[in-house]
């Protein structure tokens, strides 16, 4: 089977014109796409050809594909980049996973670095990694099922921290432009934290939450889905659980007002009896819904504000 | 004279060289090919070091040399018409610079113009989560280093093979198109015992790349090779006896064909 495709010249560019190619290639060219660079931490050391994007750069990748766009959102260690890496790990160790052939990336690299800090971040090991404060965080795959045709996923993988950081940063809030184009929301919850301090969760997302709204940056375009993350870690306490749980809906569907919230218990890591759900969870948020009008190219806001 | 530009690609030790000994090697002692000797290659100081190399059963070198060989290869197909075929023999490192972000001129300056990729790819590792494994040991057999395992630079050992090979693969389609391509997995017959023909090795340890190719080229095929058709260390006395028979490296799809020029044939007939 041979299927044409010609989404990915767009972000190499010009055929046979070995100087524009590297230079497009390197991702070198003008761009205003300044990254934060952690000092401290070496997992974002280097740049790599395929390298993850950030909000500045990602119109790097828009050719006209149909896009869906995933937010994911979380504190640290609630078990997002384990999410992410374990949705790429069968993506890329399957010909097809819940129907979806992934066959290309743009974001290959920034994918490898989150399966390296998953690699690293298992019981086994005394420090716990993750994705640092400002590493870049978007990353997208290239997808195609019977059902949905062929598009790019976009996901948005930021740092817990700095989630912590939105809260009553208004510019910081601006700068997270992806949210607010975001089709699909998923507000990760650290079941393990919710047994034991329902409510240091509450109060991390009372603020972060509530301004998100306050400024517009969720509307009922958007599909919510809180993700009861960990879930394999109830046990015994499932009375405990299942009335925290209960609050934590109660207050997203307080804040998010005539908005379907929906609800998934997974364990992302994927090793426990849970991957079913989490299986479940990587179908619906690889699913087109009918809100998806959207194409990469309203990625590039910048030729966008500057044409309006 | 036609002339056509063939890529011979691949990550280090992917088998390039080894492949051009044995191709050498194998077209001047005997055995029935597709595509057979016509005449003298460039480069032939060099050709014929790693191709006595390969008749000796020893290691062949590989390419170390900044610049890349270009070697001209005079070949006749079935119907006695003479192929020049142009294939630079490229050190593997130079690939690799790729996801570095660094990218070798003469590499782009050959791919104007070529009108195949033959793409080598060697002892991958499909990628395993820790965490579904339950039992970690590290290679000899004790438990995983922790002092190891917490420097967490990312540098390209660690991305996985198959991540590796798309990339190579990814920024040469952008440089040449949509061209004929041939993947060959070397050290077939290291392998060959677990999996009934070639796709379903590709399905089921390199499924991202047969998508990434299946997806972006028209025109392909995948190859396992044997170009040394031994083990380095089992070499039994009787090399020369299955060299010369022509029963030594061989190409595999379904079944074993002792013709290594299979692939050159696939990607240069119909070319002119």
């Amino acid at each position: 089977m041979a299927i044409e495709n010609k989404a990915t010249d767009v972000i190499t560019g010009m055929k046979n014109d070995p100087e524009a190619t590297k230079k497009v290639a390197a991702g070198t060219e003008a761009d205003n796409g300044q990254k934060t660079k952690t000092a401290e931490n070496a997992v974002v050391a280097e740049e790599y050809y395929c390298d993850a994007l950030n909000e500045h750069n990602v119109n790097k990748i828009a050719d006209g594909s149909r896009l869906n766009i995933v937010a994911i959102v979380g504190f640290v260690d609630y078990g997002k980049t384990t999410f992410v890496s374990t949705l790429y790990h069968q993506l890329l160790t399957n010909v097809e996973f819940c129907d979806h052939v992934m066959y290309d990336s743009d974001t290959f690299i920034g994918f490898e670095r989150r399966f390296l800090i998953r690699s690293l971040n298992t019981p086994m090991e005394e420090t716990s990694k993750r994705t640092i404060k400002g590493e870049d965080s978007l990353l997208a795959l290239t997808l195609d099922s019977k059902e949905n045709g062929r598009y790019k996923l976009i996901l948005s993988d930021k740092s817990g921290e700095d989630y912590a950081d939105f809260t009553g940063s208004e510019e910081e809030m601006k700068d997270y432009v992806i949210l607010s184009l975001a089709h699909h929301i998923l507000f990760f919850i650290d079941t393990e934290k919710l047994l034991h301090s329902m409510a240091s969760v509450k109060y991390s997302y009372n603020g972060l939450v509530k301004d998100l709204v306050d400024h517009k940056m969720i509307s009922n375009k958007n599909r919510v889905s809180l993700v009861f993350n960990k879930h394999d870690m109830v046990g015994d306490q499932e009375e405990i659980y299942k009335e925290n749980k209960k609050i934590m809906i109660d207050f997203f569907e307080d804040v998010f007002k005539g908005m379907v919230v929906h609800q998934y218990e997974i364990d992302s890591t994927g090793a426990s009896d849970h991957f079913a759900s989490m299986s479940k969870l990587c179908k619906d948020i690889m699913s087109l819904t009918n809100q998806v009008e959207k194409t990469t190219d309203d990625l590039n806001w910048v030729k966008k504000e500057l044409n309006d | 004279m036609n002339g056509i530009k063939i890529l011979i690609a691949g990550l280090p030790n992917a088998g390039k060289t080894t492949y051009i000994a044995a191709l050498n090697g194998a077209i001047q002692t005997g055995g029935d090919f597709s595509l057979s000797y016509a005449g003298k290659t460039s480069e032939l100081q060099y050709v014929n070091k790693v191709t006595r190399q390969w008749l000796e059963g020893k290691v062949v070198d590989h390419s170390t040399d900044d610049e890349p060989k270009y070697i001209n290869w005079p070949l006749k197909n079935r119907n006695d018409d003479v192929i020049n075929i142009t294939i630079p023999d490229m050190k593997g490192e130079m690939y690799q610079d790729i996801i570095n972000n660094d990218f070798n001129e003469g590499l782009a300056e050959f791919c104007k113009g070529a009108s195949g990729i033959f793409f080598f790819i060697n002892d991958i590792v499909k990628p395993v989560l820790k965490d579904h494994v339950q039992n970690i040991v590290s290679t000899d057999g004790g438990a995983v280093n922790q002092q190891e395992e917490s420097a967490i630079s990312l540098s390209i050992e660690k991305v996985n093979d198959v991540v590796k090979a798309i990339l190579v693969l990814k920024y040469l389609r952008n440089l040449i198109g949509d061209v004929r391509l041939a993947v060959a997995v070397s050290s077939w017959d290291m392998i060959e015992s677990t999996y009934p023909s070639i796709e379903e090795y590709m399905k089921s340890e390199c499924s991202a790349l047969y998508n990434y190719v299946r997806y972006h080229f028209k025109d392909y095929k995948f190859y396992g090779v044997s170009a040394q058709g031994l083990k380095y260390d089992e070499h039994t006395g009787s090399l020369d006896k299955i060299t010369v028979d022509g029963k030594r490296a061989y190409i595999f799809t379904t079944e074993k064909e002792y013709d290594l020029s299979i692939p050159l044939d696939y990607l240069t007939s119909n070319q002119q």
